[in-house]
């Protein structure tokens, strides 16, 4: 991101640092690999009679993917502790939850009320309290988008989106 | 020419009125993908693939193509405008595009960008209408063995190119590698990775990958940046727009450079994010007073956007002609021929001749078009950069779903997307690269594949891959670029140059 337009801020404390992260994500990686190298050996990883077995490549992927983060996680640790600074900020973090949090709501959300709801909730919410708008305007926002992407979907380009109880109720 | 009539008869399917309204809603759709914060070539376009799924094959490529040049445009407005660029090739463009908005010269740099731009793709489009047939027609000789070299060569140019550190380059290709293998394994049937999950039964799909790792991950690195926009007015007239092209002409040599640059990494498979900057770097080098660079020149905006449109364009060649994108929006255009049935590579040449050469000609025809509407709309679109944040990204995040889901009809997917979403985040925030993962998810079933048929043919003898002058050239040369930072170090360590100690490949 551009630093001309970052807002100049305090440094608030990290919640984790970047060595710590790195060093987080090198351990679910080798973690991942030898779990997927060990589907792989058991599914068949060797040669046939008939070519490679169905675990041949994606065997020696894994392979290569510990062999990799093994190395990420040296490089990492042999790091100095103040090297890299901040992983996330405290106050960066709450931002990032701010929105995160309601992303899963409405990804779960949409499961059980279809697409077009949840839409006009995530739009209403996000203006009301990340935007600090007025009631009305996020609401009629809200509405309008969540109608403007029926029209533009299911009725023009036809591309059916899935709907809940309530679409069901106007006979959609 | 064969090409030509070809060509010819591509322009006559498109010149419907239906068909050029498609043009126009296209691009302007990918011109406001492109100017969206979180959004921008692959995964605006990405989010867009499903308006497709209901038309016509040859509206649908109409339709794609004019996305794809809508959101190269809009690229350029918010590198220019706002200082952000909207893709990693629209970097360079901001070195002085933003100064000169500042000395209130956007409307000669915003022109001279979508100009360079123009040209750029223009040549880049001719090179495919007249390259990609005869490099198709020598392709069909290729076997298994060459097209594994080629994949084997593509990912081999990530990891020697790439300026991340290699363990991260290796980890971020790996990775995509893996996903691809997750599921039902074509050749034997059995299910690989699953781990018991109905879900996992169909695989990874490259677009919902693509949609989360770009589009949900960036929203969340803009909000976590608390991005406010200040950017500047384009005061854009007629008066300025002839004004500049008349002085165009005096920097011919910038733009036939830059688009050579251009068109030669395009078709490099990663190299397309490459062309930008190096042109740049180029055109400082050769000028004759280097200090003024950075500070507002206008063929400072020429060089890098000539050379990423020309890249950018000549990247859609070897996705026609061999199925591999040279860069993420190609890749992304290749998933969406997917959807459709259609199988990139030689053979689409000769089984969908009349969608080849619609897709060339729409290239034509969308070019010419952007050019005129993005000219026409800057204003617009810059004021869409003026909506608050918050109104933006719920809606941003709406597509987003909606673009996940459409590919498969799936509410699996739209879960997967924002698992992809986060994890993207993390690795964007250290540094892992993400390109070579999305390129390495949509080619490893072929790359796979092309292995394995290999192997079988040669009863497992892995020296068939250098059996004969082709397959070994490439593979020698996949090799060489694997090393390349190598080979770098042992030639400035011999001429004296580089004393510094730089970074030991992982290796």
């Amino acid at each position: 991101m551009a630093s001309d337009n970052d807002i100049p801020e305090a440094a608030t404390p990290a919640v984790i640092s970047r060595r710590t992260a790195e060093i987080a994500v090198s351990l679910i990686l080798i973690a991942l690999g030898i779990l997927l190298a060990w589907d792989n050996w058991r599914v068949g990883a060797r040669w046939a009679a008939d070519g490679p077995q169905t675990g041949f490549f994606p065997f020696r992927l894994a392979l290569i993917l510990i062999a990799a983060s093994l190395w990420g996680l040296f490089v990492s640790v042999r790091a100095a502790a103040q090297e890299g600074g901040a992983f996330v900020e405290r106050a960066q973090f709450k931002r990032v939850l701010q929105v995160l949090v309601p992303m899963v709501i409405y990804v779960v959300s949409i499961s059980y009320l279809g697409i077009y709801v949840p839409s006009g909730l995530l739009v209403i919410g996000f203006m009301r309290y990340l935007g600090g708008s007025s009631w009305l305007s996020a609401c009629l926002t809200g509405i309008i988008f969540a109608a403007l992407v029926f029209v533009l979907f299911d009725i023009e380009f036809r591309v059916l989106l899935p709907k809940g109880p309530i679409e069901a109720y106007f006979g959609f | 020419m064969e090409a030509l009539d070809s060509l010819m008869h591509g322009f006559a399917v498109l010149m419907t009125f239906d068909k050029l309204l498609l043009m126009m809603i296209g691009i302007c759709l990918g011109i406001l993908v492109g100017v969206l914060p979180g959004l921008g070539g692959p995964n605006g376009v990405a989010i867009l693939l499903p308006l497709t799924f209901g038309m016509d094959p040859t509206s649908a490529i109409v339709m794609l193509s004019c996305l794809y040049w809508g959101a190269l445009f809009g690229g350029a407005i918010t590198s220019i405008l706002f200082n952000i660029p909207g893709e990693a090739w629209s970097v360079a463009t901001t070195f002085d595009g933003y100064p000169m908005a500042q000395k209130g010269q956007a409307a000669e740099a915003l022109t001279a960008a979508f100009s360079g731009s123009f040209i750029g793709s223009f040549v880049a489009v001719v090179l495919i209408t007249f390259l990609a047939p005869s490099i198709a027609g020598f392709a069909l000789r290729f076997g298994p063995p060459e097209f594994f070299a080629v994949y084997f060569l593509t990912f081999c140019t990530f990891v020697g190119i790439g300026r991340e550190e290699k363990h991260k380059v290796i980890i971020s290709l790996v990775v995509g590698l893996l996903l691809a293998a997750v599921g039902m394994d074509t050749v034997s049937g059995d299910l690989r990775m699953t781990f018991g999950s109905m879900d996992l039964l169909k695989g990874f799909d490259f677009l919902v990958a693509v949609i989360g790792i770009f589009g949900i991950s960036e929203i969340l690195l803009t909000i976590e940046e608390k991005l406010a926009f200040r950017g500047h007015a384009s005061n854009l007239s007629f008066r300025k727009v002839f004004s500049t092209w008349a002085s165009l002409p005096r920097y011919w040599v910038t733009i036939v450079r830059s688009s050579a640059i251009g068109c030669w990494l395009g078709i490099t498979p990663g190299g397309a994010i490459a062309a930008s900057f190096m042109s740049y770097n180029v055109a400082k080098q050769v000028a004759r007073d280097k200090e003024s660079f950075g500070k507002g020149r206008i063929d400072g905006v020429l060089a890098p956007e000539t050379a990423a449109h020309a890249a950018g364009t000549s990247a859609l060649l070897p996705m026609l002609a061999l199925g591999i994108p040279g860069s993420g929006t190609a890749a992304v255009l290749l998933g969406g021929l997917l959807v459709w049935g259609l199988q990139p590579g030689p053979l689409l040449f000769v089984e969908h001749k009349e969608f080849v050469w619609g897709l060339i000609a729409s290239m034509y025809l969308g070019n010419i078009a952007g050019l005129i509407i993005v000219l026409a709309t800057v204003p617009l679109f810059a004021a869409v950069l003026r909506v608050p944040f918050p109104t933006i990204a719920p809606m941003i995040i709406v597509f987003c779903a909606i673009g996940a889901y459409a590919v498969e009809n799936s509410l699996f997917d739209i879960k997967t997307m924002l698992i992809f979403g986060i994890v993207g985040y993390v690795f964007k925030k250290l540094d892992y690269p993400l390109a070579p993962l999305t390129l390495a998810l949509v080619l490893g079933k072929r790359a796979e594949d092309a292995f394995r048929q290999t192997m079988i043919g040669s009863y497992g003898d892995l020296s068939v891959l250098f059996s004969n002058g082709l397959v070994a050239t490439i593979m020698i040369t996949a090799i060489l670029i694997l090393f390349w930072p190598l080979w770098s170090r042992i030639i400035g360590g011999l001429s004296g140059a580089a004393a510094k100690r730089s970074d030991v490949p992982a290796e």
